[in-house]
């Protein structure tokens, strides 16, 4: 179990992050979510020991995160991060014994890898030699080759074309069904919201939103509607509660702040001629994460 | 102490098992070989045109036989005997000892007083190479004047002013070269080894698989290996390159062996132009040692800082100066004859890596003095690691973009502030 406990760091007078607390348990993928620069990257220096926390602490299975447990740890940051002058095999080699892996136990594992990855072509190539794609998927098995406990993953489909980006999820679902805990950032919330169970939304280092992604959603309150009718667009403007109505080439979307608005939408839907869809959904994360962090969906 | 171990020895590998390294180091002993063999070469392929020297020669005769042709007699034995040397007679009435000293047109003068037949000879010569040559050939026309007795030699020698009697001009110009002769390849060896601590941590700085790493290793660790790594590279290096050195010694003794050339006896050499060459050696090597860390240590917190390699040729600079410094003080210091600053700073860190060795050898600064030149060298290796260990900590995760003072200003605060 990883327990993040009151975490706060500071550079000066800069808050990085501020009183963050949460806890994965074994099995459990939890995401952490955030703008550009809100905290994650230090958040996760944070769990890796990288950075020393100002207050609060990182408890790996109730023990202090350090040097002595840090090889049960997996850690694949946000940029490509490969020495590029040397082959596949040369840098595993190298990665795999900083995690003190015995060079048999590597070399088995690497090969295990590389022909699940498709690459095993690769493995005496020169890394500046990869393309982009197998570059990433080298830098993910270099986090994974020592059958890490805890996996931390910094914008893990970053680069990705969908079909390796569907082959990560994969991996992913596979060390938690192997009952491994998992904490990763990621910018493409429709994953998030597909594999996490919890998540934390960072704003400039203070967590904005945090839970059960259901709880989360159900929390949030506003709804959508979509309907397929011929309808007043107009009037459907002036129904108490709803606050936006998207056009959309074949469905109309109709905004409500709360579900104690759906009445009154559907009052008048009832009226309307050639109704074939009416269906209430909850707000996705996408939309809960633009309207809390503040409307900067470009940014993320 | 398992994963420092490993660092070291990938740092090794990473300059050491590679063709480069190979093929250059082959290069390198193949110009060593041949430099220090050159004359050995040349004369095997030149006729023999070596250049006859003139030596301008006046004999007295004093003693109680003054009629025999004693001066034209050595003069014509001393032609026959040395193929190399033209010696011709010139007259001479030198009133005293310093009078010939200070003249440059006569080469050699030899006085014979008392019984001819066992006669005291004294010798002049200005050059040191001369004199051993005379006593030979006087010997044997001392021989054929009668078959009895010997004569009583008196070699004189200049007189010595200055601090270091008994040190031939030549001697005195051997130690003041072995500045540029020892500690060229000191100079490049550490310039060499800076260089490549330096692009070692900035590639994995600048790929950011530093990150990767040090979430394995503590920065620490890594800051150690990489100079032990460092260090341990330019022993290596050193020792190839000493290892050419005997080799071309070995090869000119060969080369003297079936030839009449003279071979190189560089032992036998130090030995007789540097009294305590033993010492200059190890106080060269220790000095070697610590001198070349403190410059790591620095290159190490240079790299750390810098964010991409360009950076770093930037920060670098003044370290390299600092280096060049060094060992230009090496070559002119004994050149101007400032033996005071000599002195200065041999006790100076940085400085006192090549200096210091220098001093001693030139009889600058003592025993004594060099060992507490090597401690203070050794205490500043200890300063300067406890003050930037926790500096290279910081800032080997960072990508601070600011000016060169401010990113260290802010990286000294980061490290010793607490929180």
């Amino acid at each position: 179990m990883l327990k993040v406990n009151n975490v706060e760091l500071k550079y000066g007078n800069f808050v990085a992050v501020k009183n963050l607390s949460f806890t994965i348990k074994p099995g459990e993928i939890f995401g952490l979510l955030g703008t550009n620069g809100a905290g994650k990257t230090t958040t996760f220096r944070v769990i890796m020991g990288l950075l020393e926390p100002s207050k609060g602490e990182v408890l790996f299975f109730d023990d202090q995160v350090g040097y002595h447990n840090v090889d049960e740890i997996g850690y694949m940051i946000e940029e490509r991060s490969l020495l590029t002058k040397i082959t596949v095999k040369e840098l595993l080699m190298y990665f795999g014994q900083l995690k003190s892996m015995d060079k048999e136990l590597i070399n088995e594992r690497l090969d295990y890898w590389l022909d699940y990855f498709n690459i095993t072509e690769y493995k005496n190539k020169l890394i500046k030699e990869l393309s982009k794609g197998n570059q990433q998927k080298i830098q993910f098995i270099s986090a994974i080759i020592n059958d890490p406990k805890l996996l931390v993953l910094d914008e893990p489909f970053s680069g990705l074309d969908p079909i390796n980006t569907d082959l990560f999820v994969k991996t992913i679902r596979k060390f938690q069904e192997e009952g491994k805990m998992i904490v990763f950032s990621s910018h493409q919330l429709d994953h998030v919201e597909s594999f996490c169970e919890r998540i934390v939304v960072l704003e400039k280092g203070q967590a904005i939103i945090e839970g059960e992604i259901n709880q989360v959603k159900k929390d949030f309150k506003k709804l959508t509607i979509n309907i397929k009718a011929n309808l007043d667009l107009d009037y459907l403007k002036t129904i108490p509660g709803v606050y936006k109505v998207i056009n959309n080439s074949d469905k109309i979307s109709v905004k409500i702040e709360s579900e104690a608005y759906i009445d009154g939408v559907f009052e008048y839907v009832k009226s309307c001629d050639n109704v074939t869809l009416f269906d209430v959904e909850q707000a996705s994360l996408s939309e809960i994460f633009i309207e809390r962090v503040g409307g900067k969906r470009e940014e993320v | 102490m398992k994963k420092f171990r490993f660092l070291v020895g990938f740092g090794l590998k990473k300059r050491i098992a590679k063709k480069s390294f190979i093929i250059s180091n082959l290069i390198i002993g193949i110009l060593i070989i041949g430099i220090i063999n050159l004359p050995s070469i040349i004369s095997v392929f030149s006729d023999d045109t070596d250049e006859v020297e003139d030596i301008n020669i006046s004999i007295i005769n004093q003693t109680n036989d003054n009629e025999y042709p004693l001066a034209s007699n050595v003069i014509q034995t001393l032609n026959t005997s040395q193929e190399n040397y033209n010696f011709m007679s010139k007259n001479s009435d030198f009133t005293d000892e310093d009078e010939f000293w200070n003249q440059e047109e006569l080469d050699v003068l030899i006085v014979f007083n008392g019984d001819l037949k066992q006669p005291n000879v004294i010798v002049y010569a200005l050059e040191e190479s001369h004199r051993d040559m005379l006593l030979t050939p006087i010997q044997l026309v001392l021989y054929d004047y009668q078959d009895i007795g010997y004569a009583n030699y008196d070699i004189k020698t200049p007189p010595v002013t200055g601090e270091d009697p008994g040190m031939s001009e030549e001697d005195r110009a051997f130690i003041d070269g072995i500045g540029s002769l020892l500690f060229l390849p000191v100079f490049f060896l550490v310039i060499m080894a800076t260089q490549f601590l330096g692009v070692d941590i900035i590639e994995e700085k600048s790929s950011k698989a530093i990150e990767t790493i040090i979430a394995s290793v503590p920065a620490k660790t890594h800051f150690l290996s990489k100079i032990a790594a460092s260090l341990s590279f330019l022993l290596i290096q050193s020792s190839v390159l000493i290892g050419f050195g005997l080799l071309a010694v070995i090869v000119s003794n060969v080369f003297a062996s079936s030839s009449n050339i003279e071979g190189i006896s560089l032992f036998a050499e130090l030995a007789n132009r540097i009294p305590n060459w033993g010492g200059l050696l190890t106080f060269s090597l220790l000095f070697m040692f610590f001198g070349t860390l403190l410059f790591l240590i620095l290159a190490a917190l240079l790299a750390a800082i810098s964010t991409t390699q360009e950076d770093y040729q930037q920060f670098q600079a003044p370290l390299i100066f600092l280096l060049l410094g060094s060992y230009y003080l090496t070559i002119f210091l004994p050149i101007l004859g400032a033996d005071g600053l000599l002195k200065v700073f041999a006790y100076i860190p940085f400085f006192s890596m090549m200096v210091a060795p220098l001093a001693f050898v030139t009889g600058n600064i003592s025993l004594l003095g060099i060992i507490i030149s090597l401690l203070i060298t050794i205490f500043t290796v200890g300063l300067v690691l406890y003050i930037i260990a926790p500096v290279y900590r910081v800032a080997i995760l960072s990508y601070d973009h600011t000016k060169f003072f401010k990113r260290i200003k802010f990286y000294m605060k980061k490290a010793f502030s607490k929180n």
